[in-house]
Order: structure tokens, then sequence, then C-alpha cells
């Protein structure tokens, strides 16, 4: 196994070689843990729930942006090289920081606000089974960032709004509960909102929960164009 | 202590074929871009030579132009252009659809575009352009 190692103190970085056991179902945060616990100690990487779900352990394997927990060792390659995600800064070997990307879930305006919107609360606010299927898919996002790693507009511009907080606000303005609807388009088509992005579609293909990105900026685009277009006859008509 | 900067570098598009397709998408609107100008440039050339010069001398230098092989050639790769932006971008459309479609049926939407569109453009060319 090789791994990408970085110390910000020399700000030096180099693939390191590893040797890691044949075992049958080891996955690769097995293997970093077992480096880690056996041979060097000052490995640096993320990790958490072992199972796919925490989003912690997202890194380059070959080339391509995954979840570690989620990929298998057994490969027909002879080694197999661990990096950290790109576009991001890195902190430490395979520690970036996302907080920049992190930011942009703000955008998305993630709540429904039913508080302070909503006259009564004394009435339930009851959702059938289809307009809960609606929200389904883009309620899956793990925040791990491989789509924001995978992202080349992401990579060329960082102030882009990016895949998953742009799903995150697709899932906000899908979801029948929703009170925000207009302040929330108006968030996401901003100058680096969802028009910076280009429909390339490498999102879609690293998602290990297939919440499909992708379409989801495209949706809001469309979306937005209705939206741009009904705040420009809106505006005309009080004029 | 010092982050380390990662960007992406100019040659970004070549590590993926899918990324690799995207550029070529991409590219193939500079190709029509390049034609639609030729063809600009031509169909302008009479009407500068008639409000400037006063007479129609350009018309022949224009169906000269029209004849020539950079002429062809420029319109070709504009074809050419055309037909992979079209085929690219009919593609995604399936995907787009308000209804949620599976693979299998997003194959067969894109066939239909693809047909509706070879429909269009046969009838275009046989009966509305001549």
């Amino acid at each position: 196994m090789k791994i990408r190692r970085y110390n910000p103190d020399t700000q030096k970085s180099h693939l390191e070689e590893f040797k890691i056991p044949e075992k049958k179902g080891m996955t690769v945060l097995d293997a970093v843990n077992h480096i880690k616990d056996t041979q060097d100690s000052t490995l640096a990487h993320r990790w958490s729930c072992r199972m796919g779900i925490c989003g912690s352990c997202g890194t380059i394997i070959n080339g391509k942006p995954a979840l570690m927990c989620q990929t298998f060792c057994e490969t027909d390659k002879d080694s197999i090289t661990v990096e950290p995600l790109r576009n991001f800064p890195v902190i430490k070997d395979l520690i970036v920081d996302t907080d920049s990307a992190m930011e942009h879930f703000r955008e998305a305006m993630p709540y429904t606000d039913i508080i302070n919107r909503h006259a009564s609360l004394d009435k339930e606010m009851l959702q059938t089974p289809e307009q809960r299927k609606k929200i389904e898919q883009s309620s899956q996002c793990i925040k791990c960032m491989l789509c924001y790693s995978a992202c080349p507009v992401v990579g060329h511009n960082p102030n882009f709004i990016g895949p998953a907080a742009a799903a995150l606000a697709y899932r906000y303005l899908e979801d029948s509960h929703d009170q925000i609807p207009k302040e929330r388009m108006d968030s996401v088509t901003q100058k680096n909102g969802v028009w910076q992005c280009s429909f390339i579609g490498e999102c879609s293909v690293v998602c290990p929960k297939k919440v499909d990105p992708a379409i989801a900026l495209q949706r809001l685009k469309i979306m937005g164009v209705f939206h741009a277009t009904k705040r420009l006859l809106t505006k005309r008509h009080k004029k | 202590m010092k982050y380390l900067e990662q960007k992406p570098g100019p040659l970004w598009w070549t590590k993926n074929p899918r990324t690799t397709l995207y550029m070529i998408r991409e590219f193939s609107s500079i190709l029509i871009a390049l034609a639609t100008l030729t063809l600009g440039f031509v169909a302008l050339l009479p009407v500068i030579g008639y409000i400037g010069f006063g007479g129609s001398n350009l018309v022949y230098g224009v169906q000269d132009f029209a004849k020539s092989e950079i002429f062809k050639i420029t319109i070709c790769i504009g074809l050419v252009g055309s037909l992979i932006h079209t085929f690219t971008w009919l593609a995604v459309m399936p995907k787009l659809l308000p209804i949620k479609l599976p693979k299998a049926a997003q194959s067969v939407a894109y066939l239909i575009f693809l047909a509706i569109w070879l429909g269009l453009s046969y009838l275009v060319l046989t009966f509305i352009l001549p």
C-alpha cells in the first residue's frame, strides 16, 4: 500500500510504501489502521463508523474518491495507492481541511423554518409517503465530501456552492414542509451558485449513497430560471 | 504549520475518460462557433460590398470562396462539432425529465430523442431548405 504523506512542519510531501497482510474481506480502512497500529503510529487519517454512514474516511483510492471503509483491498493491481481528497488543503497525511466546503451548506439553508413561519404549532405537519419518497434520495447525503473532491469546478473555483450543498438545497426545496423556498432559491442562484456547474457528472459517479447531486444541480437550474422569471414579472407588475 | 494547497493542473481532464468526454463536448461548441463565424462572414460580405462599395463584385468573391477547399473544410468541421454537441446533449436530456426514469428507460428515451432529431433534420433538409 502506497500512502501519500504530508508533514506540515517540514512541508514535504511524499509517497510512502507499506506492506499489508493479505486478508479476505480486508478494507482499505482496516489496512490503514493496521499500518498505524503496527508500522507507523504517526500516520494521520480520519475514520469513525467503519460502515459507510459517517463520511469521515473519504480519500482518493487508486485515483478515485472513495470511502476507505467501503473499499476492499482485494484488487488485480499490485498495490493500492491512498491519497488525501483533492481540491482541499491537506492538514497532514490523509487529513484535509473541509471547512470551506462545509460553509457552503449554509447557502443551502438546510432547515424548513417551521417555527418562525407556521402560524400554529398545534397542528401536525403531516407528510404522505409519496411526498417523503420525493426527498428520500437527496436525504441520503452523509457529507463525505467525495463529490467536492471529484468536481473540477470546485477545484478551479472554491467559492462554487458545490454538489453536496446543492443537493441539500434541492432536498429542502422538494420537502413538503418547506416554508422558505424563495429565500433558498435566492441563496443558491447567486453568482457562485448552481450556474457554475458544467454538468460534468463526476459528483454523481463517486457518491457512495447514490444521491445524484449532478441531477439535483440541473433541476435547481431549471427551478432557478422559473424563479428568476417569476421575480422579474412580479417586479414589473408591482411597478 | 502550513497546509498543502491542492489545485488541479491544466491537464486535469485527461485523468478520466468521462472528463475527457466532457471536454470534447465543450470543445465541440468551439467547432460550431468557427463554422458559424465563417458562414456569417460569407453572408455579410455581399451586404458590406453593396453598402460600402455600391457594387456586387464581392458577390463573385463570396461565390469563389464558397467553392474553395477552406470553406468546405470549415463547414465539415462545424458539422462534426454539431453532431458531437447534439449526441452528447441528447444523451443528457433523459436524466433531466420531470419523471425519474430507470437506466434502461433513459437509454430508450435517448434513442427516441435521437430519432426525433434525425426525423426533423431530414424534413428540414429535404422539404424546407430547398
